[in-house]
Order: structure tokens, then C-alpha cells, then sequence
């Protein structure tokens, strides 16, 4: 075998790489309770009929737990500037997978009946 | 060079090379997960937008309780998981296998709800391509049914990754008896984590847009539960 | 060119281990890279075999050898083998796979199991695919559109759909693992910018196979489902969109067709620093060109649905998105312009497919404007113009850059050069091949011949067998090499670095070593550093005058975690 290299002679202390302070009990059992009532407060306000707004307001509290649980439990707080870039790049194009997909449904109303030069679009006329 | 008891694999040169690989590794495939079940609520867009009437009825029939109780267990099971990373990382075997244990049990009990759930909409005639019945309007029925194909593959795709959640867990919690872990190692407890909480993300999701469209309507309006 | 005393080193990691079994279930990822180069052989030569098929029928405009049932099958497996089973695999599993970690300066790369999985899953989809071929194929062209995939056709779909489904399982691991193993596994000294080019255009190809295939995967199960429970996910009759399908289907494919191009892009920059023997012109530009390629595939997918019903002014902004993405793949075309001028060429067989990929893939993207204009397009979409556009880049493109590679690399993979006049008539077959082949497709495109028919009017009939006799000889250009690496194995000349290139993958044995490096290398210069010559006032005789080396630059700032700067 090759002999690679420079291994360190003892392993370090402890695991981490970069200090990255260990989050509290606390601190995990406050998101605990953010996220019980959040639950909470999705389900009182589906209850009630608020129009166009019951989604976006379901959909808020979503995300809010979610970020909760992405940059607590799941450590993006405390994370390399990679790991971030991991993360918001896949919401990144998946909300251009939704936008771009939307663009065609949002505006297929719209779309004029165009006049043909030739003889008239039997498809186009049926609409 | 690393010794036959030495957890850093011959390629890596420490362990936080190793460990820092292995984090990206893990985001980067539940990257993948964001995009996969990210496309199927893609599609929920689409025929929502299409079908805002059927959706909102056929959301009714849904049964919020047991889908908020589910919500509960999961948001409980991943606290539970993070402390059990937290133990793994102050090296503290007996709460680490304790607060796996409980994480297992909240999983589970998330699946029985489930098995239950799907029970009586099979008995209510609600499953595509096996039963489906609609008995309210007519012209709601196709939104209908796009709802609860939707409802089944979404949720069983999420149950899917639970089931497989637990048979990863399962093997952590082996690997944790054993003693395989320390506070010098204890990386696969916490990407094990970071798969949990993922599966707990995408419930959280799915539970207001599919079990709350119809929560605001009166009572009957539309299903019977 | 020519080495003297060169021989092969005592071991290497084709000869440290024997038997089936250390292949089999090896982790070293220069033998994945060899298992992964014959999987994709043999599928390349199956898809060729359709191709052949399918040219053969087209000779007449009547159907006069299959019927039209049969005809759809051959086209579409067409499309589905060489797509998923060799384009999107090929310069990543194979060279990639290889040479990656040589070129950084590691033992491996990050994930050497799953890397070894993501073979085994290639080779688990190919047999089922055989399969599905072997028990009576499917008919609806590799794009599987909706509702005829769903609801009318009667063939083997939900078959192949999940065989699809499992087999981007594989692309997604290796995408997985080099990305890591770039950001985590270069040798100390080898900064972003200091990488070669190859490495660049792998690392913007693995984003793309991360993000993009789970929704192709997700999308095959789809019409798997529907196809199964009857749904209506996708048919009109019970409330679904034919038109969503597409939206999923070219998220992905899309950037598929980046994924299949990108590689080769990377090779070609290889090959003209090597056979220039000058660093890239405009390195930063090329590198950073490849990471606007990857970001722009995913916005520009509608431009495949212009006449599907798609809204006109989604159509509109696609379209101009789509002009924009053709920016990035000028930019690599410009500097690899700058960088032959005045270099000191020579015409190895690498050199002539790098040449030739350079004028096919500028008549390829160029075309691809032409598509890329919804008023053109309505008139193009679904005719022969639009098969040769692709063809051109594919296989004009990609094929001919994993050719360029393939024997640029081989004395490094095995110590070994294969007969250089062969590898050149070969090139230049492929080239005559290729152009008899695919001009002609423009032509009858352009006056209206419909893709996926057997049939077609008869004054296209003249092009049409100009076509298929180009195909013919493209199909003896193919072969040839196959016979002459083989040869090359047992009989070729032992050669460590015919081309005296410059990179850290030939800075070790040919064959390398199974650990790669004896000593981790520790990078201080940049990539592609030849000597450049002295400025000759009035004379450019265009020869080497044993110039003097540049100027070291400042240690360029790492980036990343800090890890590259550090001597471990």
C-alpha cells in the first residue's frame, strides 16, 4: 500500500470539524412547543372560512415549521455555507419547477383565439 | 493509515473529512427527496387549481383528527430524535437507545394510525382503481378522484419512507447496543437524524393541504364521516 | 507522440487483484469505471441495432419490411437505450468514474460502495429492459407521452416505465458521490480554479442528475399507476392533463439532454489544451460556463411543448429562456477557438473527434435556435429537422467527445496506446458517416417529413438513402474501434503519456496504482500549465521554441471549508 500520508497521530477530541455549539434541550423543546402549537393554529384557522386566504395562511405556518425543523433538529443553523447552499438550491428549483409549470396554467385562459391566414382552424374555433 | 478499529474509511484522510463527506452526501440525497415528492406536489398544484370545488369536498371526507394526531406523533418522534443525537454525542449509551426506542414507538404509532385511516377509506369506497364510489355531486366526481389517488400515492409514498425509516432505525439502535458509537463517532445516529426529520417535513405538508381543505365547511357539506 | 523506454509498472490495479470476484465486488473506482465502460458497450451497440432498423425501413417510402407497430417499438427503444442507458451514463460512469479521483488527487472517491450499488442498479435496469425488448418492446417513443401510454397502448409500459424509475437510481448515486467527492477530496494546493476543466463540467453535470431525475422517477411511476389502477392522473376523459405530463417529463429531460452533453463539453476542453499544448483560453469563463449550463437546463423546458396546448405566453417566456441557455455552450466554443489559434496542434486521433465535435455541436446548438422560435417551431416541432438537431449534438456532440476521451485516456487506463492509423481512419469514418447521416435529415426535416413515421411521401425518398448509407458507414466507424482497443489490450504499445499532457491524472503510472498516488500530490501550479512561448516579433512559425514558464500565480484563495489550503 502507498504510503499516503499525514495521519493526524491521535484522533481529535471530540468529532466536530468547526465549532458548531450544541444546541440546548431547551432550545429543542421550545421548537417542540412552536411546532404543537403551530399544529394547533393550522387547524383552528382551517375551521374557519377565510376564503383565498386559507391556503396561504395554512401553507405559512407550514413553512415555518418547516424552517423550525430544518435550522434547529435538523442543524442548518450551525451548518457550512455548502450544506445551505444544498438545501436552498433544491427548494430553489423545485419553486421553479412550480412557477414555470403555473406559468402555463395561470395563463391558458388567456390565450387569444389567433385567426388563421388560411382556411379557419376547425380546433381553434370550437373554443 | 487507519487501523482495523478505526472508524475513518481507507479513502478518507480524518474523520472530519469523512464526516463533513458524508453530511453533504446525506443533504444531498434528501435533495433528491425534496425534488421527488416535491414534483407530486406539482401535480396537487395543478389539479387544485383545476378542481377547487371537488378538492375541498373531497378533503372533507378526510379525518383531520386522526391526520392532526399523526402530525403530533411525528413532530413528537423528532424531538425525541434529536435528542437522541444529543445523547450520542455526549456519549450517553443508555439515552441514546432510550430516546430511539421512543422514536421507533411514536413512528409506529404513526403507521397504526395510518393502517386505520386507510381501512375506512377503503370501507367508504374511496380508493381509486380499486372501490371508488363518489356519491356526491356528479360533476365533482373526476376532481374527486384526482384527490384521493393524490391522498394515496402522497401518503404512501410518505409511509414508504417511514416503514424504511424504521428499518434504518432499527439498525442504528443494533449498531447503538453494540457500542459503535461515541462522542468521537457518532455520525450515522445524526444522519439518520437528518432522514427523520425530512419524513417529518413532508408530513407536515401534507397534512393541511390534504386533510384541511374541507375543514371549513359545515358540517355534511359534501362527504359523510 | 512516441515514448522511448517506456514499460508497464510491476502493479497496477488491473493486476493487484484476480479472480471474478474482486471485480465483482470491487470499490475501486477504476475498475467501476471499466464495468460500467462494457455495460454501456454493449448497450450502445443494442441501440445502434434499432437505429439500423429503423434506417433500413426508411430506404422506401412504403412499409415495406415492418409494420407500423413494429416500426414504433424500434424507435423508441431506440430512444430509450441509447438515452438512459448510454448517453446519460456514459462519460460520467465511465470516464468519470476514473478519472475523477486521479485528477484531484485522492484514493477514491467519496462513496466507493454506493458507487459500486449505482453499477449494479445500471446493470439490474439493463437486464430488465432486455427484457422488456425481448418480450415485445414498448411503443410510445422514449418521451411516453400521455394519454396513448396510459390508456391506449398495449404494450409492455408499466415494465418499462419501472425499469426506468429503478435506473435513475444510478445516475442519481454517481451524481451524489462526485459531487462530494470534489468539494471534499482534492489534494491540498487544488483550489476551484486551479481544477481541470473535465472536473468542472462533471461536477455541473452531477447537479443537474441530482436535482432533475427524482422527478423523471416520480413521473414513470405516475404512469405505471395509472396505467395499473386506471386512473385519471393524466387522461383527459377522466379530468387529468396530458400537458402536466409533459411539464414533469421535460423538467427532467430536459436538463437530461445538459447531462448528456456537459461531460463531453469537459472532455473537448481536455483534448484542446492537450493536443494545443496551451492552457484553455479564458479558463474561468469556460469553468464558470459550465455552472450557468447546469442552473439555465432546468428553466427552459417548455420549449418541448410549444404546439402541445400549452399557454402561448408561457410559451413565450420559455422561448426566450431558451435562447439565453445557448450563451454558455458559445462561450466554451469561442475559447476553445482562442485557444487552437495559435497553438501548436497536432492531429491525433483524440484531436480529430474534439475537432469534429466542435463544428458538429455549433451546427447542432444553432439549429437548436431555430427551435427555440415558437414561430419556427410550430413548423419544425415533430419533424426530421428536429431528429438531426439532436442527433448533431448527441451523437455529433456527445458520442464523439466520449470517442475523443476514450482514446485520449486509454494509454492512461491501461497502459497501453491503441494503433493510432486505425484510430484516425476510424475518426474520419465516423465524421463522413455522421455528416451523410444527419445533413440530409435537415433537409427532408425542413420540407416536412414527420418524425416517428415508416412511412413518408416519396420526393423525400433520395435523402432518405443518402441517410441510411451514412448510418452505415457511421455503424463501421463504431465498430472499428471496438476491435482495435480490444486488440490494443494484448498487442498495443506500452505507453505512460503519449501525449505528454499535462494533469494530475498523468502524473502517476499507466495503469495507475490501485491506490492512485504512491505520495499525495500537493498542487501549486495551475491547470493546464504548458510552457508558453516567448512573443516572436514578425515570424509566427508556430513551433515550440522551449519557452519559459509563466510566472507563478499568487496562491489563488481556497474556497470551500478551508480543507484544500491544509497540508494533511
Amino acid at each position: 500500500m502507498g504510503q499516503a500520508t499525514q495521519q493526524p497521530a491521535t484522533h481529535p477530541a471530540n468529532g466536530h470539524s468547526h465549532a458548531h455549539p450544541t444546541i440546548s434541550p431547551a432550545t429543542y423543546l421550545l421548537v417542540l412547543a412552536a411546532l404543537v402549537i403551530g399544529t394547533v393554529v393550522t387547524v383552528w384557522t382551517a375551521s374557519m372560512d377565510l376564503g383565498a386566504f386559507n391556503t396561504p395562511v395554512a401553507l405559512a405556518i407550514a413553512i415555518g415549521k418547516a424552517a423550525l425543523i430544518i435550522l434547529y433538529f435538523m442543524h442548518i443553523r450551525y451548518s457550512t455555507w455548502l450544506t445551505r447552499t444544498v438545501v436552498i438550491g433544491s427548494f430553489f428549483f423545485l419553486i421553479v419547477l412550480f412557477g414555470l409549470t403555473f406559468s402555463d396554467y395561470l395563463t391558458r385562459e388567456k390565450t387569444p383565439e389567433i385567426p388563421s391566414l388560411y382556411s379557419p382552424d376547425p380546433i381553434l374555433k370550437q373554443q | 493509515m487507519s487501523n482495523a478499529h478505526s472508524p475513518v474509511a481507507h479513502h478518507f484522510y480524518t474523520i472530519e473529512q469523512q464526516k463533513e463527506s458524508a453530511t453533504i452526501g446525506m443533504w444531498l440525497f434528501l435533495a433528491t427527496e425534496i425534488l421527488l415528492f416535491g414534483a407530486l406536489f406539482t401535480a396537487y398544484a395543478v389539479y387544485r387549481y383545476k378542481f377547487p370545488d371537488a378538492f375541498m369536498v373531497a378533503s372533507s371526507r378526510m379525518d383531520w383528527k386522526m391526520g392532526g394526531l399523526n402530525t403530533l406523533f411525528l413532530i413528537v418522534s423528532s424531538v425525541t430524535m434529536v435528542f437522541a443525537v444529543s445523547s450520542a454525542e455526549k456519549g450517553r449509551r443508555g439515552g441514546l437507545l432510550g430516546f430511539l426506542a421512543a422514536t421507533g414507538f411514536f413512528g409506529t404509532l404513526f403507521l397504526v394510525v395510518k393502517y386505520f385511516e386507510y381501512k375506512h377509506h377503503y370501507l367508504d369506497h374511496d380508493v381509486p382503481g380499486l372501490n371508488f364510489q363518489w356519491t356526491g355531486a356528479p360533476e365533482l366526481a373526476n376532481g374527486a378522484q384526482m384527490f384521493f389517488f393524490l391522498y394515496f400515492f402522497m401518503t404512501g409514498l410518505h409511509a414508504l419512507h417511514m416503514i424504511v425509516g424504521l428499518g434504518l432505525l432499527i439498525w442504528i439502535f443494533i449498531t447503538a447496543y453494540q457500542g459503535k458509537y461515541s462522542p468521537e463517532y457518532y455520525n450515522p445516529v445524526e444522519m439518520f437524524g437528518l432522514y427523520w426529520h425530512f419524513v417529518d417535513l413532508v408530513w407536515i405538508f401534507l397534512f393541511p393541504l390534504l386533510y384541511l381543505l374541507g375543514a371549513h365547511l359545515p358540517p355534511g357539506g359534501g362527504g359523510h364521516h | 507522440m512516441i515514448e522511448e523506454n517506456v514499460s508497464l509498472p510491476r502493479i497496477h490495479y488491473l493486476n493487484s487483484h484476480y479472480g471474478w470476484k474482486s471485480w465483482l465486488f470491487t470499490t475501486d473506482h477504476k475498475r467501476i469505471g471499466l464495468l460500467y465502460m462494457v455495460s454501456i458497450t454493449l448497450m450502445f451497440f443494442l441501440g445502434g441495432f434499432f437505429a439500423l432498423l429503423i434506417r433500413l425501413e426508411l430506404l422506401t417510402p412504403q412499409a415495406d419490411m415492418f409494420t407500423a407497430d413494429t416500426y414504433n417499438k424500434f424507435f423508441t427503444l431506440h430512444g430509450v437505450i441509447l438515452i438512459f442507458f448510454f448517453l446519460v451514463p456514459s462519460i460520467p460512469a465511465t470516464l468519470g468514474n476514473f478519472l475523477i479521483p486521479l485528477m484531484i488527487g485522492a484514493k477514491d472517491v467519496a462513496f466507493p460502495k454506493l458507487n459500486l450499488l449505482s453499477w449494479y442498479i445500471f446493470v439490474i435496469g439493463s437486464l430488465f429492459t432486455l427484457w422488456v425488448v425481448a418480450v415485445g418492446g414498448i411503443d410510445t417513443g422514449w418521451t411516453f407521452y400521455t394519454p396513448y401510454s396510459t390508456t391506449f397502448a398495449n404494450t409492455h409500459v408499466i415494465a418499462a416505465t419501472l425499469g426506468v424509475f429503478f435506473t435513475g437510481f444510478s445516475s442519481i448515486l454517481t451524481g451524489l458521490n462526485f459531487i462530494v467527492t470534489i468539494h471534499k477530496m482534492r489534494a491540498p494546493g487544488l483550489t476551484w480554479f486551479r481544477l481541470p476543466l473535465f472536473i468542472w463540467s462533471l461536477y455541473a453535470t452531477s447537479i443537474i442528475q441530482v436535482l432533475a431525475t427524482p422527478v423523471l422517477g416520480i413521473t414513470m411511476v405516475l404512469i405505471a399507476a395509472e396505467r395499473f389502477a386506471k386512473v385519471g392522473i393524466f387522461d383527459p376523459a377522466l379530468g387529468g392533463d396530458p400537458v402536466l405530463f409533459q411539464h414533469m417529463f421535460w423538467f427532467y429531460s430536459h436538463p437530461a439532454v445538459y447531462i448528456m452533453i456537459l461531460p463531453s463539453l469537459g472532455v473537448v476542453s481536455e483534448l484542446i489544451s492537450a493536443f494545443t499544448w496551451k492552457r484553455v483560453f479564458g479558463y474561468k469563463f469556460v469553468a464558470v460556463s459550465s455552472l450557468m449550463i447546469a442552473i439555465f437546463s432546468f428553466i427552459v423546458w417548455g420549449h418541448h411543448m410549444y404546439v402541445s396546448s400549452m399557454s402561448i405566453y408561457a410559451g413565450m417566456l420559455f422561448s426566450i429562456l431558451s435562447y439565453l441557455v445557448a450563451v454558455p455552450s458559445a462561450v466554451k466554443v469561442f475559447n476553445w477557438t482562442a485557444t487552437l489559434y495559435k497553438g501548436s496542434v497536432s492531429y491525433d486521433t483524440p484531436m480529430l473527434y474534439a475537432l469534429g465535435f466542435i463544428g458538429l455541436f455549433t451546427i447542432g446548438g444553432l439549429t437548436g435556435l431555430f427551435l427555440a422560435s415558437m414561430g419556427l417551431d410550430r413548423h419544425l416541432h415533430d419533424t426530421y429537422f428536429v431528429i438531426a438537431h439532436f442527433h448533431l449534438i448527441m451523437v455529433g456532440g456527445a458520442v464523439m467527445g466520449y470517442f475523443g476521451g476514450l482514446h485520449y485516456w486509454w494509454p492512461k487506463m491501461f497502459g497501453r496506446m491503441y494503433p493510432e492509423w486505425w484510430g484516425r481512419l476510424s475518426a474520419l469514418i465516423v465524421f463522413v458517416g455522421f455528416n451523410l447521416s444527419f445533413f440530409p435529415q435537415f433537409i427532408i426535416g425542413y420540407l416536412g417529413m414527420p418524425r416517428r413515421y415508416h412511412v413518408y411521401a416519396p420526393e423525400f425518398q433520395v435523402l432518405n438513402v443518402m441517410s441510411t448509407a451514412g448510418s452505415s458507414i457511421l455503424g463501421v466507424g463504431y465498430l472499428l474501434p471496438l476491435v482495435y482497443f480490444i486488440w490494443s489490450l494484448r498487442y498495443g504499445k506500452v505507453a505512460s503519456n503519449p501525449w505528454r499532457a499535462k494533469g494530475l491524472e498523468w502524473e502517476t503510472t499507466s495503469p495507475p496504482p490501485p491506490e492512485n498516488f504512491l505520495e499525495q500530490p500537493i498542487v501549486t501550479e495551475e491547470a493546464y500549465n504548458y510552457p508558453t512561448r516567448p512573443a516572436q516579433p514578425g515570424k509566427q512559425t508556430g513551433k515550440l521554441t522551449g519557452g519559459l514558464n509563466p510566472p507563478a500565480s499568487p496562491t489563488a484563495t481556497a474556497t470551500g471549508t478551508g480543507r484544500e489550503a491544509e497540508v494533511v
